[in-house]
C-alpha cells in the first residue's frame, strides 16, 4: 500500500517522472527527487538496512544524512546513504552489512547472543591470552566494516577547485538565507552552501502546522534572487575548517576549497533522540524525519502514531502529523509540567491526548520484527530519571516520533578554535568565544524562534561586514533561548536494555555504564572504550546524549565532561574526492625526446625525468648497465646531466659570497678554474657538494647536484638577505642544459667540434672555458666525477637537442654510448666519490666523510664553522669507509641501507654497493665506527635475509688500486 | 645565435602526426593543432596556444631599472607589475630589482637590449627561456580555479597586476592583457615544467569545449 501523499505546495519530488529501481531483488518506483529511501517507505518498506552489530532491523532515524544503517550497494558503489541519495532510474539496490540480505539476514541471531558481546568485548578478546589473537583477529575482521570496497571501482574525475569569497555562509535554513541576504545587499561576494538538495533547511519541513515557513521561505528565497552577488549552493556541505578561513565544499562532483574573507556559521543543529528500549525498530524516528518525509517527499512516516517528546518541538510534529491526516494515539512528554501548557491545550482541541511526566517504557515490535506493534507508556521520575512501572499503559500504533532536543552542529565551530559552553536556559552548547572573522547564527548559537533566527542571521552578517573593513552599523545581538530546547536527560533505564545511544555502533545505556565501572570515565576514554560517535555518522546523534549519561554516571556538570574533539571531514568523503584530477608536476630534459628515442627507461631524481639506462635487445638491465659503465671506461659515453643544479653569483662581491656561503677558498680563485664546494647548514651537517666555476672576477658559475638544487638556490636567497653583498642570484638550472662526455675517447669525440684545444695543458681538469659547437655558446668544464677524462657541456636549454646530435654524430665512429643515471652512480662509486644525500643523511658531519679538505677553518666564517668547531672537538662517532667484498664473492648481494654487524650489535650501514665488473668485485660506501676504519679492517653486513656478509675496509680510489 | 636550431620547450607535449609544425622566430612550433572553425571554437570555450618563440630578455639588479630606462624602455612603477612599450612588447617587474620583457609579435627588442653596450655594475642579465603560454574563453576561470589557489578573477587581478604564484604545482608567472579586442592571460613557467603544465591545462580545456590552437588565432602576425 502506497504512503504516499496527495500533491502539496513544497514538495521535493517530481510526480511527471516515476523512477523504476530494484531492492533487494524487489522491484520498486518513486518520483524523480525522492531519495532511496523515501521510495522504499513509499512502497511500504519499512525493513532498509541492519545494524552494524547486532545486525537489528533498521529503518529511518533522521533522514538527514546520518541514517547509517540506511546504507545500500548498486554493485559498484558501496555505502551509499540511502536517507538522501535520490534515487534513480535502473538502480539495483542491496542493503550493506548483512548476510543472506536483509529480510533473512542470518547475522540477525547475533542480537540474541548480545550478553555475550558487552562493551570493549572486542579489546579484551584481543587482550588476552596472547596466542588467541589471530583467532579474535578473523572473527572481527570478518564482522567488522559495512560495505564491500570494490577494488574494479571506475576512476572518475572529481575536481578539487578553489574559490574566493568575502563572506561565506554555511546552512541555508532561516537564520542562513537571512544572513545570505543581508550580507549581499553590500554587493560584496556572498557564498552559501547547504548540503540539503534544496535550500531552506528546517523552513521546508518545520512548519507546525501552519504556513509561517513556508510562506517565508519563498520570500527570502525571491528576495536573494535579486542579488547578483549572492552565490546559492545545494548539495554542498562545508567538510571541514582550516586556517584563514579555508573552508573545503564537498559536492557529489568535487571538493571546492573556498576561501573567505569571514564566515556565518548557520549550520542548525542536529535533533537528539530520546533513549527507550526499542527505540530502533523501524518506524520509531526522529520528529524532524518524520517532517521531513511529509513535507520533502509527500510520505506518510505512519498512519497511527505516537510522539514521545522532551520539549516543545514534539508538538510541532504532531500539529504536522495531523494536518497530514495521521492519527496520533498520544503525545508522550517526559516533563511533567506539559500538562497544563497552551502546547497540549491545542491538542487537545484537535483530539490528541498529551501524556505529561511520562515516558515510552518500550516498544514493541510486530511479528515479523519490521515494525512496530505498540508502545509501553510509564510515568517518568524527572528527579531520579526512572521510569515508574507500576502503571503501565499500552497504546496500539504503527510509529513513534521522538523529540528530546538538539545539539548543535558546531563541528567547524570546534575546528576553528571556538570556546564553547553550556547554557542551562536552552540546555545546549553554545559558543562563549569566538575566533576572529568567524560568526553562529541561529540554532547553532542557541536561537530557536523563528523571527529570531532571522535577525540572528542578520546580526552575523553585519558583524561579517564589519569585520571585513565595511562601514555598515552593528545590529543589537539575540540571545540564546531561555526556554529549554533540549531535556537535559531524556534517557529511560531499562533493566532489559536495548535502548540505543548510539545507532551506528548499537551502544546502550548500560554500556556507558559499564564502562564508566571499568575507569573509562574521561569523554575521550569513554568514546574510545564505547566506540561512541566513531561510527559513519560520527555521534552527531549520540554524542550528546553519551556525555549526559556519564555527566550523570560521575555526577558532575554536563560542561565539566566537554566534548570530544571534532576533525574534518565533517562527513565520510569518497577518497576519489581527496585524490581529485591528482597533479604530479615533473620536469622534462630539453633531451627527454632525444632520450625517449634512443631507449632510455627514466626514473624520477627529484623532480625530473631522468634516464636510468638505454634499453638493449637482449641485455637484461643489470648487463645493460654494466655495459654502458664500459663504454665509459674503455671508450666514452654521453650523458644528460640537465637537471643539475645551476647558479650563477655575478657581483663584485661574488667570491666573498662563496666565502661565507661554502667551506673552501674562493678568493683568490683564477678565471677559468673550478673548485669544489661544500655546504653545511648551521650545525654543521653536510647539506650538498658541487664546483664553482670562475667565469669572471665578478661572474661564477656553480653547479650541483639535482635533487638539492632548488633549496640551495632558496638558502642563497635567504643568506643574501641577511649579508647584503653586491652580488646578483641568478638561478639558471632551466635555463642551461648539461651533456657529459666521459672516458678516454672523450677528447677525442669533443676536439672537432669545439674551437679551443682540450690538451691537458690548455684545459686541465677542474677549468671552465666558454666556447661555440656549430655556432651555438657553450660553457665546457672539465671535471672528473664519473671518469678522470670527462667534459661537461652547458648549453641553452632550447638548443641542447641539436648540439646533442652534433656530439653523437661526432662519436659515432668512436663507439660513444649513452648511459644513464644506474651506470652514473657505479661510475661514481668507481670513482670513490661519496655523495651528499646518498652517502649521508640528515646528521652526518664533514668529518664523519673525511672532508678535511674541504674545509677551510681559517676563513673568518662560513655556515656551520662555529658547529664544526665545537664538533671537532669530540670525537668522531661514525666514519664512511670504501670496502669491497671478498673476491669471488657469489652469495646474497646485500643492499643499501642493509646495516653493519659486529658481535651482534649495529656498528653502522651501507650507503653505496654495486659490483663493478671494472674492479671485479662488490663495492662500496659504509659507515663503521672510527675504530674499525682502518685499511683491511674486517666488518660483516647483514644482508636481507640475515645473512652476514664479510667485507673489508679498502682505499676508495678502487680505480686507482685496480691500476 | 642560431635560431633555426630551437625547438620549443612544449614540445614533448604535442602529438606527433595530427598537428602542423612550422618555425617561428626560428623556433619549431606547432602552428596548428586542429581545423581553423574547430580552432576558432576553442578559443571562445578555453583556447591555450605555445608562445615560448617569443623572444625574452631578463636583468635584475639594483641598476636594472635605471639601465632599462636608459635604453628606452617602460619601466613599471609598481613592483609586481607590467607595463607595454609602444612595439608592443610587454615589461614585467617580478619583484623589486628584476624584469622581464618579451618581445611583441615579430619584434625584436629583446635581441637589441641583448647587445646593448656592457651592462653597468648592479645590472645582471637572467637568460630566459621559459615555456609561455596564451590563454583565453569563457571558461578560463574554471581552469584557473583548477589549477591555482589564489584568487584570480578579473576584479581580483587588477589591470597591470603580474601574479606569481603556483599553477598545478608549478611556478609561473602570470598576468591578463586586453589585446586585438580580447582578455587574454599570459603564463610563464620553467621550460622544463612546460610539457607538464601543457598536457594540465590542455587536458582541462578539453573538458571545456576547448584546446590547444594555433598562435596565429592569437596574434594576427603568425595568422
Amino acid at each position: 500500500m502506497s504512503a504516499r501523499l496527495a500533491r502539496q505546495k513544497g514538495e521535493w519530488v517530481n510526480r511527471a517522472s516515476t523512477i523504476k529501481f530494484s531492492f533487494e531483488g524487489k522491484e520498486f518506483s518513486g518520483f524523480e527527487g525522492d531519495s532511496i529511501t523515501s521510495a522504499l517507505w513509499a512502497s511500504g518498506e519499512q525493513v532498509l538496512g541492519r545494524s552494524f552489530k547486532y545486525h537489528r532491523p533498521r529503518g529511518i532515524l533522521s533522514l538527514a544524512n546520518h541514517d547509517i544503517n540506511v546504507m545500500v550497494t548498486d554493485g559498484m558503489d558501496t555505502n551509499i546513504r540511502g536517507d538522501v541519495v535520490p534515487v534513480a532510474a535502473g538502480m539495483a539496490l542491496a542493503a550493506v552489512n548483512t548476510d543472506g540480505g536483509v529480510k533473512k539476514d542470518r547475522s540477525r541471531l547475533i542480537d540474541s547472543i548480545s550478553p555475550l558481546l558487552p562493551v570493549g568485548f572486542y579489546y579484551k578478546a584481543f587482550h588476552t591470552p596472547k596466542k588467541m589473537f589471530p583467532f579474535w583477529e578473523n572473527i572481527i575482521r570478518k564482522a567488522a566494516g559495512l560495505g564491500v570496497v570494490n577494488f574494479n571501482y571506475p576512476r572518475i574525475l572529481k575536481r578539487k577547485l578553489h574559490a574566493h569569497c568575502d563572506v561565506l555562509v554555511i546552512g541555508g535554513g532561516a537564520t542562513g538565507l537571512s544572513a545570505a541576504y543581508e550580507a549581499g545587499k553590500s554587493g560584496l561576494r556572498v557564498v552559501l552552501v547547504d548540503e540539503n538538495a534544496q535550500l531552506g533547511g528546517s523552513l521546508g519541513f518545520d512548519w507546525g502546522g501552519s504556513q509561517e515557513s513556508a510562506n517565508l521561505l519563498q520570500e527570502l528565497l525571491a528576495k536573494l534572487e535579486s542579488l547578483p552577488n549572492v552565490s546559492l549552493i545545494a548539495g554542498a556541505y562545508a567538510a571541514g575548517y582550516y586556517p584563514d578561513h579555508l573552508i573545503p565544499v564537498v559536492t557529489r562532483e568535487g571538493i571546492t576549497k573556498v576561501r573567505a574573507g569571514s564566515v556565518i556559521m548557520a549550520s542548525g543543529a542536529f535533533e537528539q533522540p530520546p533513549v527507550f528500549r526499542n527505540n530502533d525498530i523501524p518506524g520509531v524516528m526522529l520528529g524532524s524525519a518524520a517532517q521531513r518525509l511529509l513535507h520533502r517527499y509527500s510520505v506518510k512516516p505512519f498512519s497511527n502514531g505516537v510522539v514521545f517528546t522532551a520539549n516543545d518541538y514534539g508538538y510541532r510534529v504532531a500539529q504536522d502529523l495531523l494536518e497530514a491526516g495521521i492519527k496520533l494515539a498520544a503525545v508522550v512528554d517526559l516533563r511533567s509540567d506539559a500538562k497544563d501548557g497552551p502546547l497540549a491545550a491545542q491538542l487537545a482541541r484537535r483530539g490528541v491526548k498529551t501524556i505529561a511526566g511520562s515516558c515510552i517504557y518500550e516498544v514493541q515490535a510486530n511479528a515479523d520484527k519490521t515494525g512496530v506493534k505498540s508502545v509501553t507508556v510509564t510515568e517518568y521520575d524527572e528527579k531520579t530519571n526512572e521510569a515508574l512501572t507500576r502503571d503501565k499503559v499500552t497504546l496500539e500504533c504503527d510509529g513513534v516520533a521522538m523529540c528530546a532536543g538538539w545539539a548543535p552542529a558546531a563541528n567547524l565551530l570546534y575546528q576553528a578554535g571556538t570556546a564553547m559552553r553550556y547554557d542551562y536556559g536552552v540546555h545546549q552548547f553554545v559558543p562563549n568565544r569566538l575566533p576572529a572573522g568567524i560568526f553562529a547564527a541561529g540554532r547553532v548559537n542557541g536561537v530557536y524562534e523563528l523571527a529570531q533566527k532571522v535577525q540572528d542571521g542578520a546580526r552575523a552578517a553585519a558583524q561579517a561586514l564589519l569585520h571585513i573593513g565595511l562601514d555598515v552599523p552593528e545590529l543589537p545581538s539575540v540571545q540564546p533561548s531561555t526556554r529549554a530546547q533540549s531535556h537535559a536527560y531524556p534517557i529511560v533505564p531499562h533493566p532489559k536494555g536495548k535502548n540505543f545511544v548510539d545507532f551506528d555502533e548499537d551502544i546502550q545505556v548500560k554500556d556507558f555504564i559499564n564502562a564508566a565501572k571499568e575507569g573509562f570515565d574521561n569523554i575521550e576514554l569513554m568514546k574510545r572504550f564505547t566506540t561512541v560517535g566513531m561510527g559513519p555518522s560520527q555521534g552527531k546523534h549520540s554524542n550528546m546524549n553519551a556525555i549526559r549519561i556519564l555527566a550523570r554516571v560521575r555526577g558532575v556538570p554536563v560542561e565539566q565532561i566537554g566534548t570530544t574533539t571534532s576533525r574534518p571531514f565533517f562527513h565520510p568523503t569518497p577518497i576519489g574526492h581527496l585524490g581529485g584530477r591528482g597533479f604530479h608536476p615533473h620536469r622534462l630534459t630539453p633531451l627527454h625526446d632525444v632520450n625517449h628515442k634512443l631507449g632510455a627507461v627514466f626514473t624520477d631524481v627529484g623532480a625530473w625525468k631522468r634516464a636510468a639506462y638505454y634499453k638493449v635487445a637482449g641485455l637484461g638491465v643489470a648487463d645493460t648497465v654494466l655495459a654502458e659503465v664500459e663504454a665509459v671506461r674503455t671508450k666514452a659515453g654521453i650523458i644528460d646531466s640537465s637537471s643539475f643544479g645551476k647558479i650563477e653569483v655575478h657581483g663584485p662581491d661574488a667570491a666573498l659570497f662563496l666565502e661565507r656561503f661554502f667551506t673552501g677558498n674562493y678568493i683568490p680563485q683564477a678565471v677559468g678554474s673550478s673548485r669544489y664546494t661544500m655546504l653545511l647548514d648551521e650545525s654543521g651537517v653536510v647539506v650538498d657538494d658541487g664546483l664553482a666555476h670562475c667565469l669572471a672576477e665578478d661572474l661564477f658559475y656553480l653547479s650541483s647536484g639535482t635533487s638539492n638544487a632548488a633549496a640551495v638556490y632558496r638558502e642563497m636567497q635567504r643568506w643574501q638577505q641577511i649579508w647584503q653583498l653586491d652580488i646578483g642570484l641568478v638561478n639558471v638550472t632551466g635555463a642551461y642544459a648539461a651533456i657529459n662526455v666521459a672516458g678516454p675517447l672523450a677528447r677525442q669525440v669533443l676536439s672537432g667540434l669545439v674551437n679551443i684545444s682540450l690538451d691537458d695543458s690548455a684545459l686541465p681538469a677542474q677549468s671552465i672555458r666558454e666556447t661555440e659547437i656549430a655556432g651555438v655558446p657553450v660553457r665546457l668544464i672539465r671535471v672528473a666525477f664519473v671518469s678522470d677524462s670527462t667534459y661537461e657541456l652547458h648549453i641553452p636549454t632550447p638548443q641542447a637537442a641539436f648540439v646533442w646530435e652534433r656530439v653523437m654524430g661526432a662519436g659515432q665512429a668512436l663507439g660513444l654510448k649513452p648511459f644513464g643515471t644506474d651506470a652514473q652512480r657505479l661510475l661514481r662509486l668507481e670513482m670513490g666519490h661519496a655523495m651528499p644525500g646518498i652517502d649521508t643523511d640528515g646528521l652526518t658531519n664533514p668529518y664523519e666523510i673525511s672532508a678535511e679538505h674541504a674545509i677551510s677553518l681559517d676563513k673568518p666564517d662560513f655556515i656551520g664553522k662555529r658547529s664544526l668547531q665545537i664538533i671537532a672537538k669530540r670525537p668522531v662517532k661514525k666514519t664512511l669507509v670504501a670496502f669491497e667484498l671478498d673476491a669471488g664473492y657469489a652469495g646474497e648481494m646485500p643492499f643499501e641501507c642493509n646495516l653493519v654487524i659486529r658481535q651482534g650489535e649495529i656498528e653502522g650501514r651501507v650507503t653505496s654497493i654495486a659490483y663493478s665488473r671494472t674492479i671485479g668485485r662488490v663495492i662500496g660506501f659504509a659507515y663503521v665506527a672510527p675504530e674499525h676504519s682502518a685499511l683491511g679492517s674486517r666488518f660483516q653486513i647483514r644482508a636481507d635475509s640475515g645473512a652476514l656478509v664479510n667485507a673489508t675496509v679498502v682505499s676508495s680510489q678502487f680505480l686507482a688500486m685496480q691500476k | 645565435m642560431q635560431t633555426e636550431k630551437l625547438i620549443t620547450p612544449i614540445a614533448h607535449a604535442f602529438p606527433v602526426g595530427s598537428v602542423a609544425w612550422g618555425v617561428i622566430n626560428g623556433m619549431q612550433v606547432v602552428t596548428r593543432f586542429v581545423g581553423s572553425d574547430e580552432e576558432e571554437a576553442r578559443k571562445e570555450f578555453l583556447g591555450i596556444a605555445d608562445a615560448s618563440f617569443l623572444g625574452k630578455f631578463g636583468v635584475k639588479g639594483r641598476n636594472a631599472a635605471q639601465w632599462l630606462q636608459d635604453q628606452g624602455i617602460v619601466v613599471p612603477e609598481q613592483p609586481n607589475s607590467w607595463a607595454g612599450n609602444a612595439d608592443g612588447s610587454l615589461v614585467l617587474r617580478l619583484g623589486g630589482s628584476e624584469f622581464l620583457i618579451e618581445n611583441a609579435p615579430g619584434g625584436n627588442l629583446c635581441e637589441k637590449l641583448l647587445k646593448a653596450d656592457a651592462k653597468p655594475a648592479g645590472v645582471y642579465l637572467v637568460p630566459h627561456v621559459e615555456a609561455s603560454f596564451v590563454l583565453s574563453g569563457n571558461a578560463v576561470q574554471e581552469l584557473f580555479a583548477e589549477v591555482c589557489s589564489i584568487d584570480l578573477t578579473r576584479a581580483a587581478l587588477g589591470v597591470q597586476e603580474v601574479v606569481m604564484t603556483q599553477f598545478a604545482g608549478v611556478s609561473v608567472v602570470l598576468m591578463h592583457q586586453d589585446l586585438e579586442g580580447e582578455a587574454r592571460y599570459r603564463v610563464w613557467c620553467d621550460s622544463s615544467y612546460g610539457p607538464y603544465l601543457w598536457e594540465v591545462m590542455a587536458g582541462i580545456a578539453n573538458e571545456h569545449s576547448g584546446g590547444p590552437i594555433g598562435i596565429g588565432n592569437y596574434f594576427s602576425a603568425y595568422k
